[in-house]
């Protein structure tokens, strides 16, 4: 990511969730450490693996906290994934992977600040999941 | 038990979700962090950002 885009897409991120968000270079890799909040009042942390050709490329979120999610039914959703009903690509460093944008639909002009609204969507949806018993593309779409 | 808060969020999701109309829109405010249901007759608070677009454009 250039510094202009970079620039950008922090001023972006400070002005809707500032205090929880930090960028951190791991390796030759740039993650966006971000924390969310569902109106359940549960915290989230997500990191944001941007690909080093980001904006171009569709950058990978993966769920941090907690450590295990879990199905209405109770069993890990990391052991279901990839899910399609549940929205979640394969696991990475033994995390859950959330699907956000598809292919088709990113590009160069989608910002973090949206992957982060998104990933919020994604988080409302699943507690309802865990109450209803609903999949998520129920709420979500297939 | 879910709080109304997020059962109205699931509600207006399911409902986007079958493409039905809706009195409502789904707002995320940068206060709270929170995402938050409105009724479209409800002015907007300058500083949100209404995701009904987001909401609808598509997950993988």
């Amino acid at each position: 990511m250039d510094k202009e885009r970079y620039n950008i897409e922090y001023a972006i991120l400070d002005r809707n969730f500032k205090n929880r968000f930090v960028f951190k270079e791991v390796g030759d890799k740039l993650i966006l450490d971000l924390g969310l909040k569902s109106s359940e009042g549960h915290v989230y942390r997500l990191e944001v693996a941007l690909p080093s050709d980001y904006p171009a490329s569709i950058p990978q979120v993966i769920v941090t906290y907690p450590n295990e999610l879990y199905t209405y039914r109770g069993e890990p959703l990391i052991d279901i994934s990839p899910s399609h009903f549940m929205h979640t690509l394969n696991p990475v460093d033994g995390c859950v992977q959330l699907c956000h944008y598809k292919m088709e639909n990113w590009h160069s002009n989608v910002t973090l600040y949206k992957i982060a609204l998104k990933c919020l969507i994604w988080i409302e949806a699943y507690e309802n999941h865990l109450k209803s018993g609903r999949p998520l593309t129920d709420y979500l779409g297939v | 038990m879910l709080k109304k808060e997020t059962y109205e969020i699931g509600k207006e999701l399911v409902v986007r979700n079958r493409g039905e109309i809706t009195e409502n829109r789904l707002e995320f405010d940068p206060e709270t962090g929170e995402l938050v249901v409105r009724r479209n007759d409800v002015p907007m608070n300058p500083d949100a950002t209404t995701v009904d677009q987001i909401a609808t454009d598509g997950f993988a």
